[in-house]
């Protein structure tokens, strides 16, 4: 396109030229016609005075010398004169003659330079093609790490040197340099991050150890009980923490669970936390014992522990949990008294929630954050929800963790009678013995472990009626010593029956 | 079931559920240590593992091991639960084995040593 408009102006050019030219021939050829309009004139001039001077003089044979003379002479003035004229006009068609040679001469030279344009504007254009391949050259070199890349140089040599040949090189290094700084902020944030809770695994493992230790120094009692307590305190922590860092790096929780109920739950999340003493949970046996499905408990407790950990770091007073159903299913709502979240903060808040965020450059400034991600990265994997928007009754922050109805499970073992049958009836002084299987269900669902199925019937005998004296000693001594018979040929097998699924204190 | 069980096991803590107290030596509380609910004292803004402990003892009498199978959770553990109940009234400790009518004679307390040296 530019290349043709180079032509028509060049065209234009010489046209312009040739008409100045021509302009100018046609003042010649008028100065010539002036030139010989006055001659004639110059010669009535010129031959007037001999008519007066012969008019003067008296003889009349040097008057005709004279006038042959003088005719000679204006006839030589005449030639020359017309020599002149001849050679002015010569001049004249010459300069006509340069003047149209150079305007040819421009034209061509016009027609030229439109035609290399024409060819630089195409190589400038392949040129650009060009540095869309080395770009793409660099990042296969630099962003995705391929080996044997070979950045391509310039498609046309000729441009070396030129401005060109250094902008695109400007572009190349630009995109170098935007690799390196983006690399370098990813991997500080990520280093960042994994230090972080690097070093919270280790403050954990190494208070751990300190417990160890106090416990190793102390007889066994009260305080080798609390030792005993601090250690598995401390291990979970250095677990949830590790836990953290498995799923903010893409994995899933790493643990397995069987159903369970949301007081589970919430108990389990509340021991993941240093502060789990500030943590009241309202306990409704309602909603308390409805049974979650094994896939999502821990997903569920690991965000739930995020949840309150965020809470109780940000207030020094209590925070209050409990279980509520909604329409949707079922809301673990964490209450807090803190500050609550400004407009910035929920809104960051919103968007590390919303998303599945991995380790990367956006999330690991700050711990709160990091529980945020923790959270949305599960919440996007499992399908439950998570919402920090709704405003505490108490001013602080009310997060709600929403599982829906399809991630709850139903509860394990008969449901019917769970509603209608008596509560560990078994163990009612007056009450008789239930059935086993109405023992199975409960009413508040309370223990709805297959494990009792060998416990109660143990549990279930040793009632304070059947050993008060309502029997005589004597069959009390014989029934002791058909105990001591079974449990004599018990032990010959294997002592798994002496304790009968009893935990030991 | 084992399965289960074993996943399940770990999920809650004991320190999570006692809040933190340890467990002290309280006199008249062991394993065999019968539980007796008071009805008339509420339920309301009970602990869960205590609001477990009186929904197991409200329909009778129970002893602390007993209990502690049901919850699954350690035993010194649930006497600190108890421990806690017994001091707000809830549940009163009863000693085990008390004949309601008569002591128990040497005689028998003899047979029930011999017996049990037995086993």
């Amino acid at each position: 396109m530019n290349g043709s408009a180079d032509f028509t102006a060049g065209v234009l050019l010489a046209s312009v030229i040739c008409s100045v030219l021509l302009l100018m021939v046609c003042i010649v050829l008028l100065a010539v016609l002036l030139a010989r309009s006055r001659t004639p004139e110059r010669r009535t001039r010129a031959v007037t005075p001999p008519v007066v001077r012969p008019s003067a003089r008296t003889s009349a044979r040097p008057d005709d010398q004279e006038k042959a003379a003088a005719e000679r002479a204006r006839a030589a003035e005449r030639a020359q004169a017309a020599e002149k004229a001849r050679q002015v006009a010569e001049q004249a068609r010459e300069s006509a003659e340069q003047a149209r040679e150079a305007a040819e001469k421009d034209k061509e030279q016009a027609l030229q330079q439109a035609g290399a344009n024409l060819q630089w504007y195409n190589a400038a254009v392949a040129e650009t093609g060009r540095l869309v391949e080395r770009l793409n050259a660099v990042a296969d070199a630099e962003v995705r790490g391929y080996a044997d890349v070979a950045v391509p140089g310039l498609l046309h040599p000729q441009f070396a040197g030129t401005p060109l040949s250094e902008h695109v090189a400007g572009a190349e290094e630009l995109l170098r340099e935007a690799v390196r700084a983006t690399r370098a902020d990813v991997s500080g944030a990520a280093r960042a991050g994994v230090r972080g809770m690097a070093e919270e695994v280790q403050m954990y493992l190494a208070r751990l150890q300190m417990s160890i230790n106090e416990a190793l120094d102390q007889p066994p009692g009260a305080d080798h009980h609390r030792s005993l307590v601090d250690m598995d305190a401390h291990a979970t922590w250095a677990l949830h923490a590790v836990q953290r860092l498995r799923i903010l790096a893409g994995s899933w929780p790493g643990v397995q669970r069987a159903d369970c109920t949301f007081r589970e739950i919430v108990e389990s999340a509340r021991g993941r936390i240093p502060a789990y003493d500030r943590v009241d949970y309202t306990y409704v046996p309602d909603v308390g014992e409805r049974w979650v499905e094994g896939r999502v408990v821990e997903p569920i407790t690991v965000a739930l522990a995020e949840l309150l950990a965020n809470a109780t770091s940000y207030t020094g007073d209590r925070v209050s949990v409990y279980v509520r159903e909604v329409p949707k299913g079922f809301c673990v709502v964490v209450d807090d008294k803190g500050a609550g979240l400004n407009a910035f903060q929920l809104a960051e808040a919103e968007r590390l929630l919303s998303r599945q965020t991995t380790l990367d450059a956006a999330n690991l400034a700050d711990e709160r954050k990091l529980g945020f991600a923790v959270i949305g990265h599960l919440a996007h994997d499992y399908g439950f929800h998570v919402d920090v928007s709704a405003p505490s009754p108490s001013g602080g922050v009310q997060a709600s963790c929403l599982v829906p109805h399809h991630l709850m499970s139903a509860a394990p073992g008969p449901a019917a009678p769970r509603e209608t049958a008596p509560p560990p009836a078994a163990h009612a002084v007056n009450a008789a013995p239930a059935a086993p299987a109405a023992r199975a269900t409960t009413s508040n669902g309370l223990p709805k472990r297959e494990r009792q199925h060998a416990v109660t019937p143990v549990s279930a005998q040793p009632t304070q009626q059947s050993i008060t004296d309502t029997r005589a000693p004597e069959d009390v001594a014989a029934d002791l010593g058909k105990l001591s018979e079974l449990l004599g040929s018990g032990l010959a097998t294997g002592r798994d029956n002496d304790a009968e699924g009893h935990p030991q204190p | 079931m084992t399965a289960s069980r074993h996943r399940r096991a770990g999920m809650i803590r004991s320190y999570a559920v006692t809040g933190g107290d340890a467990p002290g030596t309280r006199a008249g509380l062991d394993a065999a240590t019968l539980l007796v609910a008071d009805p008339g004292r509420p339920l309301t803004g009970l602990a869960a593992q205590s609001r477990r402990v009186m929904d197991l003892c409200l329909p009778g009498a129970l002893s602390v091991s007993e209990v502690a199978a049901h919850l699954q959770l350690p035993g010194a553990i649930v006497k600190v639960i108890v421990a806690g109940l017994v001091d707000s009234g809830h549940l009163a400790p009863r000693a085990p084995f008390v004949p309601a009518a008569s002591p128990y004679s040497a005689d028998f307390l003899m047979k029930v040593l011999k017996a049990l040296e037995k086993l």
